[in-house]
């Protein structure tokens, strides 16, 4: 049994056309998953599902063996957590210290216990000289460390990022995929939504959608291959993966191919 | 003669970080017709601080700005008609697609115009003409802006600014947030409006292959100074651009990876995959 389990799973927000469309996947215990679609795709759609925000028309979820319901939603959110878009639509603290205690407040952790934690996962997410700070004094980067940091004081171990990086200059964003790895060498389950290709590189494996539909869904290297898998999801490779295929079958450019994937696949 | 700048500093002042110098003795010039201009640098670098100046949003703290034959010190003065500058350089925000409020696209895209007193008929004329422009066909004026995709509603709040009919339009990140075919149908949009209407459009971005492609204007600021005002692929030639905080575009820095490796001599300044590749199959040839 997988870690995380989606059957044939669909959801329409008006009863019309479908914005997912029997999705079916499976996700290890600490597999990083990359989801890539254009807008519009439903990869978003699809996140709210996973965490229990949207109620599926048909199908079925299932995190380490339970099935996602009203009954269960909230025992399964604690396992999984999700860091949004734009850092300023889930800051609910006051400061930090608040911001984090936020998700352990709702499990009524005793008092002493969440201040320890809190310092804890401060410090995991390099934000310990943070704490008293207010959310306009930090940058994106750091606000969405700080909604790391609530998660696993929650003891998530399933991440969700639904375009955590998008609204982040190309600095902060580096800041943060660094982090991310840190996470995956912990164990944790990642699963990364985004436009950026070269962030979706880093994944163990990458989930394409199209039109609500599960395009493709293989290891990253395979999937890379694949150029029709982009184009016709209206997705672009990374430089370097376009050029390495566009040189594919002919004998003298081998050299210049393999160069090409050693460049984009260094992680 | 559109916008000069001419030494303007300006200092923010809050309760978080005290007073701080957010640009520095900034000298600049904008034509008021067709240029096509890219505007780079870090968070915290300045960038949206000199926009805001450029249609009078804020005033220089130090220096002074010409911006269509208005003078703009730091005091406020009564013969300046504020609101025509405004109407002459239209402003879009970062992430516009958050501040559509009207229940319809029509309602939302002539709220502009008819700020300035513009009479409805002719404002939704004008809210029209400005959709096509950006692309949408008119069965998009009676629909509610919340119920349209993020890259649509993009377009929606432009159109909202274009309708006021700016000479110069000035965009803060704009194809943030989009999918990769997103970006370039926007790009290419604001490319042929500049193009077919001579407006004059200045972009802030942070994405080195849009300015490489598209742009043959690039300002960079750094710590709140204008440090480059030239050609990207010049831009692009120095030899550490790292150090103000910028990035190569992708095309140049897989080129030069594979000179590195593979002891070749590509010419690395190729703006498109397609050039690159041609790049590489006439060096293997040789």
């Amino acid at each position: 049994m997988s870690y995380i389990e989606v059957k044939e799973l669909s959801y329409s927000y008006n009863n019309k056309t479908n914005v997912l469309e029997d999705i079916s996947i499976n996700v290890e215990k600490g597999e990083w998953i990359a989801i890539l679609g254009h807008n519009g795709s439903g990869k978003s759609t699809l996140a709210k599902a996973l965490v229990g925000l949207l109620e599926p028309a048909k199908g079925e979820i299932v995190i380490d063996g339970t099935i996602l319901n009203e009954d269960s939603a909230y025992e399964v959110r604690k396992k999984i957590g999700i860091v949004f878009q734009n850092p300023d639509n889930q800051f609910v603290g006051v400061t930090v210290r608040d911001d984090i205690a936020f998700g352990m407040e709702n499990l009524c952790v005793p008092r002493e216990k969440m201040l320890e934690k809190i310092e804890f996962y401060a410090k995991k997410v390099n934000m310990l000289d943070f704490l008293d700070k207010e959310p306009t004094n930090l940058s994106g980067g750091q606000k969405q460390r700080v909604a790391i940091a609530g998660i696993l004081a929650m003891q998530s171990d399933i991440i969700i990022f639904d375009e955590a990086t998008s609204m982040l200059d190309p600095f902060s964003r580096e800041e943060l995929v660094k982090y991310i790895k840190t996470l995956h060498k912990d164990g944790l389950t990642i699963i990364m939504i985004t436009h950026e290709i070269n962030e979706a590189l880093l994944a163990d494996r990458i989930l394409v959608m199209n039109k609500g539909k599960v395009y493709a869904f293989e290891e990253t290297e395979a999937i890379m291959k694949k150029k029709e898998v982009f184009t016709d999801s209206h997705l672009e490779l990374p430089v370097a993966l376009d050029l390495a295929n566009s040189l594919e079958g002919n004998e003298s450019h081998k050299e210049i191919r393999d160069k090409l994937w050693e460049y984009a696949l260094i992680k | 003669m559109g916008i000069r700048f001419n030494q303007v500093s300006y200092d923010y002042s809050s309760f978080a970080q005290g007073l701080y110098t957010a640009i520095k003795d900034i000298n600049l010039e904008i034509t008021e017709k067709n240029e096509f201009i890219a505007l780079v640098g870090h968070t915290g670098s300045g960038k949206s601080t000199l926009a805001k100046h450029m249609n009078a949003l804020i005033f220089p703290t130090s220096g002074s700005l010409e911006i269509f034959g208005n003078i703009i010190t730091s005091k406020r003065s009564k013969k300046i008609k504020y609101n025509s500058i405004r109407k002459k350089v239209g402003l879009v925000f970062q992430f516009p697609e958050y501040q559509l409020f009207e229940e319809t696209v029509e309602k939302d895209i002539m709220f502009g115009p008819m700020n300035f007193k513009i009479t409805r008929d002719k404002a939704k004329i004008l809210a029209k003409e400005a959709l096509n422009l950006v692309g949408l066909n008119d069965a998009y004026l009676s629909r509610n802006p919340y119920n349209l995709s993020g890259g649509e509603k993009k377009r929606v709040s432009i159109a909202g600014i274009l309708a006021m009919d700016p000479d110069i339009l000035v965009l803060d990140e704009p194809t943030s947030g989009l999918d990769p075919a997103g970006k370039r149908v926007l790009m290419n949009l604001f490319k042929d409006i500049n193009e077919k209407t001579g407006k004059t459009i200045v972009i802030i971005t942070h994405d080195m292959d849009l300015v490489y492609q598209y742009f043959n204007r690039v300002l960079v600021m750094n710590d709140g100074k204008l440090i480059y005002d030239g050609l990207p692929e010049q831009l692009f030639k120095e030899k550490d651009i790292y150090k103000n905080h910028l990035d190569y575009p992708n095309t140049i820095k897989v080129l030069t990876y594979l000179n590195q490796q593979l002891n070749l001599n590509l010419d690395v300044y190729q703006k498109t995959n397609a050039e690159a590749l041609l790049e590489i199959k006439k060096a293997v040839k040789l």
